[in-house]
């Protein structure tokens, strides 16, 4: 079959020594950027004052809200705008479950994520009938009735719309009390799920997702049930912002819907969407490094001021629409990028 | 009884009947072309014996067995594997992930076997992956292994496409037109490749092709379609030789013409056509 083809182009060959896989590149890849996030994540605690501490388990707890936007968006290209209300779901029965039903927190927080995959199967199932726009019209008419039904339900919310959400302890060995034990406990969650991210990402059932995503009929044909990896996707999107919800509601110490700007509503969702556009949405990294940077934006850097939060607001605004027209990758694709690049200039590195 | 079959098949679309008791059979290892005009419902058949579309009557027999009720990814699991006219890959994932998707049906492992690196699901990676590298030196693909299908040329895709279909050893390949838009001497290349394809997998073959030299030299069998009714079947020189097969491609005229001029060549005088009611035009007339 030689004479088919014709002989790469150079360039091509570049890239195949680039990428040549093997077991231990394969774990490299994973060691590298993991090490990075920790080392990322575990360093500003030691540097930076206190407050840091409450303002970067924000951000990380945004980054898995963003995760969950990699799964459905990324991988298999279903768009849901309502991540706000699975985080809401999530944190408000992580809540009650600890304050009315007296549950340890290492039980009521896993129990809430469960309690939120079916929730999410059912906008999965509507999804399985819309496609595109339509799809993500639907998910905001939930989102919708969700904050404007579900939110406002005491026996859902407590009493008043809201419950405290003390913060754990374990056998009253370790205590997560502070901010500081707190954040380690996220960044704990978080590397947890960036690993089974990882590895599920380089899996047969990634790869279906993936599929499904570029070319659903293409997908079926190639004998991939197109269904079930979207309800999978919806069932994973539902677990990671209803895991992320319940370390919400502990982060914060108590969860209400809120009245003027709603908790678990529009604005939260779209900001998810957005920061995980900007750091890479069919990357895990980038969720992450898009949550840090909305999080230290609105939070930080610029609350303090008046008109601070629109400055804020908009100085996102202005990077999102910069990563949408110029590197839809994100942030992520940018760095993968430059630093490739950076390895074609150096081809000893290569070698 | 022959290893697949179609028996009567008629798919319409609305009130526009697209196929209309349409009967193919196959051997098995053998190669069936299937040629006719733009529109003859060839592309259809495809859809319907791979699932993607319902035929309002008839049946389809893989071995014996009817397949009408499966949907297409069951269709895949039974051993039919297919091309489509316009390339079907998946543009954002390079080549060797496309092959590892195609290995799909074959593999083991959802969500938790590849979250926790359960040991099945890492198996059946290992075997995939290694299925993949054959079945790369096969069609000679490994200089493209991490390119993004979506960054290569035409030829390359369709190579692609094929190498897909191969990870699934189908028993059943439909191919529909693999050397459209290629170059020349890819299209030389492939009647080889196709009859080695068919001889080391003992696969059997429906094309699709209207590269004509292509498809009579690698056809055992040809049946020729026009307005969605098989209007000629046998073999490569009989269906050449079918007045209607003639008259389908060039029109009722050209084909007296040129049945004349055989005749004149031959030293006869111009048989007159029996039928005249089937000729294209009048059918087209019909069918309104």
């Amino acid at each position: 079959m030689a004479k088919v083809m014709d002989a790469p182009p150079p360039d091509v060959i570049d890239v195949v020594i680039d990428e040549q896989p093997s077991p231990r590149r394969d774990w490299k890849r994973l060691a590298v950027p993991l090490a990075g996030f920790l080392a990322a994540a575990l360093l500003p605690p030691l540097i930076l004052d206190g407050v840091w501490n409450f303002t970067l388990a924000l951000a990380l707890i945004y980054g898995l809200m963003g995760l969950s936007i990699v799964v459905v968006t990324g991988y298999v290209g279903q768009l849901s705008l309502m991540p706000a209300t699975f985080v809401g779901v999530g944190a408000f029965a992580s809540a009650g479950l600890v304050a009315r039903a007296a549950t340890p927190f290492w039980w009521a927080a896993p129990l809430a994520a469960l309690v939120t995959v079916p929730v999410a199967l059912v906008i999965g199932m509507v999804a399985l009938r819309l496609k595109g726009l339509y799809l993500a019209i639907m998910t905001l008419v939930f989102a919708d009735v969700a904050e404007q039904f579900l939110f406002r339900q005491d026996w859902f919310t407590g009493q008043g719309g809201s419950t405290p959400a003390p913060r754990p302890h374990l056998f009253h060995l370790v205590d997560f009390q502070s901010d500081k034990s707190y954040y380690v406990l996220v960044v704990c969650v978080a590397s947890a799920f960036l690993l089974f991210m990882w590895n599920f990402s380089r899996s047969r059932a990634a790869r279906a997702c993936f599929a499904v995503r570029d070319n659903e009929n293409g997908a079926a044909a190639m004998g991939i049930n197109v269904a079930k990896y979207k309800l999978m996707a919806f069932a994973l999107h539902g677990f990671i912002a209803g895991s992320a919800g319940a370390l919400y509601a502990h982060w914060a110490q108590s969860v209400s819907a809120g009245g003027e700007r709603p908790a678990f509503g529009l604005e939260i969702s779209l900001a998810i969407v957005f920061l995980t556009i900007l750091g890479g949405v069919r990357s895990i990294w980038g969720p992450f490094i898009g949550g840090a940077i909305w999080v230290v934006l609105t939070k930080r850097l610029l609350a303090g001021s008046p008109n601070g939060q629109s400055i804020a607001f908009s100085i996102f605004g202005v990077l999102v629409l910069a990563t949408m027209l110029y590197r839809p990758s994100g942030l992520v694709g940018l760095g993968r990028d430059a630093w490739r690049r950076l390895r074609r200039r150096r081809p000893e590195a290569t070698g | 009884m022959a290893f697949f079959e179609v028996h009567d098949m008629t798919i319409s679309f609305g009130g526009l009947v697209a196929n209309a008791d349409v009967n193919i059979e196959a051997d098995e290892g053998q190669i069936v072309g299937l040629i006719g005009p733009n529109g003859a419902g060839k592309s259809t058949l495809f859809n319907a014996i791979s699932g993607l579309i319902q035929p309002a009557s008839g049946r389809v027999l893989l071995e014996g067995e009817e397949i009408l009720p499966l949907l297409p990814y069951e269709r895949v699991a039974r051993g039919i594997g297919r091309t489509f006219q316009n390339v079907r890959l998946f543009p954002t994932l390079p080549v060797y992930d496309n092959l590892l998707i195609a290995y799909h049906s074959r593999m083991r492992g959802g969500f938790f076997a590849g979250a926790l690196r359960l040991p099945w699901g890492a198996h059946s990676e290992r075997a995939a992956r290694k299925r993949a590298d054959e079945v790369m030196q096969i069609v000679d693909l490994h200089p493209y292994k991490h390119r993004n299908v979506g960054d290569l040329s035409y030829g390359t895709l369709r190579m692609t496409e094929l190498a897909c279909l191969l990870m699934l050893q189908p028993r059943l390949i439909l191919l529909d037109e693999p050397a459209s838009g290629i170059a020349q001497k890819e299209t030389e290349a492939l009647g080889p490749l196709l009859r080695r394809i068919r001889d080391q997998l003992g696969a059997t073959i429906l094309l699709i092709e209207h590269d004509m030299p292509l498809i009579m030299g690698l056809s055992d069998v040809i049946y020729c379609l026009d307005l969605g009714r098989v209007i000629a079947k046998g073999t490569p020189e009989e269906v050449q030789r079918t007045p209607q097969v003639i008259e389908a491609y060039l029109g009722a005229r050209a084909a007296e013409q040129l049945e004349a001029a055989l005749a004149n060549e031959n030293g006869k005088k111009p048989a007159r056509r029996r039928a005249p009611a089937k000729t294209a035009k009048t059918a087209k007339a019909r069918r309104r």
